[in-house]
């Protein structure tokens, strides 16, 4: 009976989605920073370093992205 | 049909309702950013602030009225609005007295609800609007963002493991200013817009405006200013019980905990079955705590903070009916300002009361003791 208000692939959507955009938007936050922690480190061999700093970059631009397309659900919303 | 003076009440009414909303849900946004130091607690508190009044310029389009696929929309009057809306103001009141953080948007639908059997009887309800909206959301809400910011904090663990401490922690306080942002600007469009349907109704209900109008520029900015308003006071106690009442946040669990709520909130919002921005964000920081068995979850705080939840649509039910029932026994718009001033009487009685455990900006982030009083627990500490 009640099973049957449900919406469960809406559900499933959202709980998939949702899981999926947070967790991604953490792992590439991450990603980025350990990746500018290896470009910082002047221990590391030049090509790591500059490897880090590409890896930085793309992960910024990832992050940039993701905060736009959020804020463009909000306002889409309307 | 036109009653200007009680059309001012109820207006006023829902104002304070945005007021109150906001001022409940500011933790929802802030609370871990000032746990982990990420903002000074004014400072976190103002930004979001001017998030919330951006936000609630950013959609201009009424949302479905509160009650919409929940009561028989033809029965809905002018004063089971304000009997409504003092319920939830009502309840949202004293779940900040006692530092709960609880959903306001169900406040009001119980409210609503509540006045509405008063009128008219269980039939006016639809329960399974009420199941399928309202009750299942409620309880999804808080697993998936838990599932969500869990997942997210072991990631993140791993992948900074070999980062150091002082670079991780400084990286991660501002990403939090980023998430703590734009969940408080999905928060000011999403619940300005409430008030704004309220308020909206309430002028169609009352003959001011045609049936079909949008909402004016005057309700858009008044609803926005209050919203922005209650913000910035900050309701201190949700955001210490928040922030450092479930387990001590680290940036890295605030970051992975504000992204998963924001990520949950935005995605489900925008797929149609939208979920309360509370239990999202307290979802959200039980998952991270319970992802990290060094720093344990404070679970009684849980069950207390469940238990609230599944009180909050009776007992905000209860005030509903009451307020309805009051006024109408009184009758006319007498009987409403009655009322107004009764529940005017009520907050200003707990905002008293409140003062003999003062939580503020300067003692948010005081060591969690069991009691509510901050400062002792930090002395028998320190002791």
């Amino acid at each position: 009976m009640i099973a049957s208000l449900v919406d469960w692939p809406l559900l499933g959507r959202v709980v998939l989605v949702a899981v999926l955009a947070g967790v991604g938007v953490v792992v590439a936050f991450s990603v980025g920073l350990a990746a500018l922690s290896f470009a910082r480190d002047t221990a590391r061999p030049l090509v790591v370093r500059i490897l880090g700093v590409v890896v930085a970059v793309v992960m910024t631009g990832a992050l940039v992205g993701a905060l736009w397309w959020g804020f463009e659900l909000i306002t889409k919303k309307s | 049909m036109h009653n200007t003076l009680l059309l001012a009440i109820v207006v006023a009414v829902a104002l304070a309702f945005d007021f109150t909303n906001s001022f409940h849900d500011t933790a929802n946004a802030v609370a871990p950013t000032i746990a982990t130091g990420a903002l000074k607690p004014k400072v976190a508190v103002a930004l979001s602030s001017v998030f919330n009044l951006v936000g609630a310029f950013l959609s201009l389009k009424v949302a479905a009225t509160i009650a919409s696929a929940l009561v028989a929309q033809n029965l809905v009057t002018l004063p089971v609005i304000f009997a409504g809306l003092i319920g939830a103001i009502a309840w949202n009141v004293t779940t900040w007295y006692f530092a709960i953080p609880s959903s306001s948007s169900h406040a009001l639908i119980g409210g609503v609800i509540g006045a509405m059997m008063v009128l008219a009887g269980g039939h006016a309800v639809l329960w399974g609007g009420l199941i399928s909206k309202v009750i299942i959301p409620a309880g999804l809400a808080p697993l998936v963002a838990l599932v969500a910011a869990g997942v997210a904090l072991i990631a993140a663990r791993r992948l900074t493991a070999k980062v150091d401490t002082d670079t991780s922690s400084f990286g991660f306080r501002v990403g939090q200013i980023g998430s703590s942002s734009l969940l408080s600007i999905a928060h000011g469009t999403n619940d300005a817009q409430k008030t704004m349907g309220v308020v909206t109704l309430a002028l169609i209900a009352n003959g001011t405006l045609a049936s079909n109008s949008s909402t004016p520029a005057l309700v858009v900015v008044s609803c926005a200013i209050a919203i922005g308003m209650g913000t910035f006071f900050g309701g201190w106690r949700i955001i210490r019980t928040m922030g450092q009442g479930f387990t001590h946040l680290t940036p890295q669990q605030g970051f992975a905990a504000q992204i998963a709520s924001s990520a949950v909130i935005l995605t489900s919002s925008h797929m149609g079955l939208p979920l309360s921005t509370t239990h999202v964000a307290t979802g959200a920081i039980i998952g991270v705590g319970a992802a990290t068995p060094q720093q344990p979850v404070r679970w009684r705080l849980v069950a207390d903070v469940a238990m609230a939840w599944v009180v909050t649509l009776p007992a905000a039910g209860l005030f509903g009916a009451f307020s309805y029932y009051v006024a109408h026994v009184i009758g006319g718009t007498f009987g409403v300002a009655v009322l107004a001033l009764v529940a005017a009487a009520y907050v200003t009685f707990l905002m008293r009361r409140s003062r003999r455990h003062v939580i503020n900006a300067a003692n948010v982030n005081d060591l969690w003791g069991e009691s509510l009083a901050p400062l002792e627990a930090a002395t028998v500490v320190a002791a």
